[in-house]
């Protein structure tokens, strides 16, 4: 027998064989072992539960806030989707007209280079281009519902 | 965040409901488990402990199917140990918190934050020294017993059963027996 382990290691060692003792020992003999060294194994066992009761609650509370925050990821996207999807639908002067609205609200958008063609003449934006800035426009949040409302 | 598509392992939401289904003796199992464990840890309850394993493996911890419970729980507390311990090893615990602390984007690098949290060399001898008082009165409580002495002795330096039970002539049964009145000595001496 060799002596090169530490006392840490050969703690280890033994406190693994007394845990696989635990582990296979049946649960009626762990109660009796409680009972006789003096202990209520109810009122023991009771309190890990309650502790193992806060941390389940506490699991599925977060639980429950990450579904609502997915929730309203997936509202706030559904409500863009439908926003670009009623925009696309309207007619090529409504877009002009809805863009018009859009810039002259907000004369910061023209600092953005995308933007700037759109501020100089609208006229010479496809359709295309025209969409596709819309879309832009509806995701940073400048166009919102009551947009094309008027 | 279930993970429910891993057939392996019990999802969360799986844990969650074994954890709280378990019978008085399961529970009382790992109360004597945490016991057991925390007597390597300075400053912290067995409960800590056992509370500790039950978050990760709400959080962390995989738990394969096969595996009961109070072997998660053995598995938890002994990684938890292993890296709460004044004396655990530094460089395996240094990993370790490299890895929690590598998403945090304040000054230090995750290194030295993992530095300034290892144990000194004076606690670590000192945890040494207290993990060989610890050995030292178990060894006494037993003094007048000379196989019990030997079977620890043999234990603790790693030998299978098998083997133990051959170097001294013990039968499964009369194995099972010394452990378990190790094992009621040390939890009696745990009590808290």
């Amino acid at each position: 027998m060799t002596n090169s382990k530490t006392d840490h290691d050969r703690l280890l060692n033994l406190y693994d064989a007394l845990s696989q003792s635990i582990i296979a020992a049946s649960e009626d003999e762990i109660i009796e072992e409680y009972r006789q060294a003096g202990e209520e194994p109810a009122a023991v066992a009771e309190s890990v539960r309650a502790i193992f009761s806060v941390q389940i609650k506490q699991y599925k509370q977060k639980r429950l806030q990450a579904a609502r925050q997915a929730l309203e990821e997936t509202k706030k996207q559904q409500s863009s989707d439908g926003l670009k999807n009623k925009l696309f639908s309207l007619g090529g002067i409504a877009k002009r007209t809805v863009l018009g609205s859009i810039l002259s609200k907000n004369p910061d958008l023209a600092s953005s280079s995308s933007l700037t063609l759109a501020f100089r003449d609208q006229s010479e934006l496809s359709d295309s281009d025209l969409d596709s800035i819309l879309e832009d426009l509806v995701e940073l949040g400048y166009i919102g519902p009551s947009d094309l409302n008027s | 965040m279930t993970g429910s598509q891993d057939k392996d392992h019990y999802s969360v939401d799986e844990v969650a409901q074994k954890l709280e289904v378990l019978t008085e003796g399961q529970l009382l199992k790992l109360t004597q488990l945490g016991r057991l464990w925390a007597t390597r840890l300075r400053g912290y309850d067995p409960m800590d402990l056992v509370q500790e394993a039950c978050v990760r493996l709400l959080t962390e911890r995989k738990w394969p199917r096969e595996l009961p419970i109070e072997a998660m729980f053995h598995g938890a507390m002994r990684s938890i140990v292993a890296q709460w311990s004044p004396n655990a090893n530094q460089e395996a615990q240094a990993l370790v918190f490299e890895a929690e602390c590598a998403q945090d984007e304040d000054g230090d690098s995750p290194l030295q934050r993992a530095n300034a949290k290892m144990p000194k060399p004076d606690e670590m001898l000192e945890a040494e020294d207290e993990f060989k008082a610890e050995l030292e009165a178990i060894e006494g409580h037993f003094q007048d017993d000379e196989t019990v002495l030997e079977f620890i002795l043999w234990k603790a330096e790693g030998y299978s059963p098998a083997e133990i039970q051959q170097e001294l002539s013990l039968s499964p049964t009369q194995y099972d027996s010394i452990l378990k009145r190790i094992r009621r000595y040390v939890l009696k001496a745990r009590k808290a």
